[in-house]
């Protein structure tokens, strides 16, 4: 439970961050490196999530015996 | 212990790095605007005293903002020396020494080399033109410098701390 705690927190720092970079480029004129900095936000938070999901699916396949 | 301490230490870098590219966005229109008013001191010198090149540039080099008197105490130190260089070799010299330490960029070095081509070549008035030709172009560049300062230096200053946060919440 710990180690999923952790990411959560993680997730929400790197969510915070990239919502306040996207603001300042915007706010200084630059729009393009504005929606890169959210997207590359997006990417690095995905490959978190990934690993979470393939957890979820290994045990939803274990729950349900669909091995 | 050993990670809030790299934390921190990424942080700061990160930090200090944005602070240092925010300092030369914001130094950039205060030098220009020094230049302008050497210049203009410059051309009082020429035009009302009619005081000798070499000493000219000293009164100026004394008088001038210190970010900027630099370049015409270099110049003077070569003209003054004698060794037999045109006021144009000395002030070329003396730009090349001054540019890399300076936070100008490769449209404000044009204008000032653009200086050094009349400096000491033709006579008062058409020196004065020349001077306050260069005046004006370099307040164009200041409005331009200006313009970019507003724009960048706050933007880096965030930018650069934000980045190392980033890291930090990346790498743990």
């Amino acid at each position: 439970m710990g180690a999923n705690i952790d990411i959560i927190f993680k997730i929400a720092g790197v969510g915070i961050l990239t919502a306040v970079l996207h603001a300042l480029l915007k706010h200084a004129g630059k729009e393009e490196q504005a929606h890169l900095a959210t997207l590359a936000g997006v990417a690095i938070i995905l490959m978190w999530v990934i690993d979470l999901l393939g957890n979820l699916f290994e045990q939803v396949k274990t729950v349900f015996r669909l091995f | 212990m050993f990670k809030v301490a790299g934390a921190l230490l990424v942080i700061v870098a990160a930090g200090a790095f944005g602070f240092l590219v925010a300092r030369n966005y914001a130094r950039r229109p205060r030098e220009l605007r020094a230049l302008q008013s050497a210049l203009s001191l410059l051309e009082t010198e020429i035009v009302y005293a009619a005081t000798p090149l070499a000493e000219a540039l000293d009164q100026v080099a004394r008088r001038a903002d210190p970010c900027v008197a630099g370049l015409f105490a270099r110049v003077h130190a070569t003209l003054a020396s004698r060794v037999g260089t045109t006021a144009q070799e000395a002030w070329a010299t003396a730009l090349d020494g001054y540019y890399p330490e300076s936070c100008l960029k490769t449209e404000d070095l044009a204008v000032l080399q653009s200086i050094g081509q009349m400096l000491g070549a033709s006579d008062r008035q058409d020196q004065a033109k020349h001077l306050r030709l260069a005046g004006e172009r370099l307040r164009a560049q200041i409005v331009k410098a200006e313009e970019e300062a507003h724009h960048n230096v706050r933007l880096w200053r965030y930018l650069g701390l934000f980045a190392g946060l980033a890291t930090v919440l990346i790498l743990v």
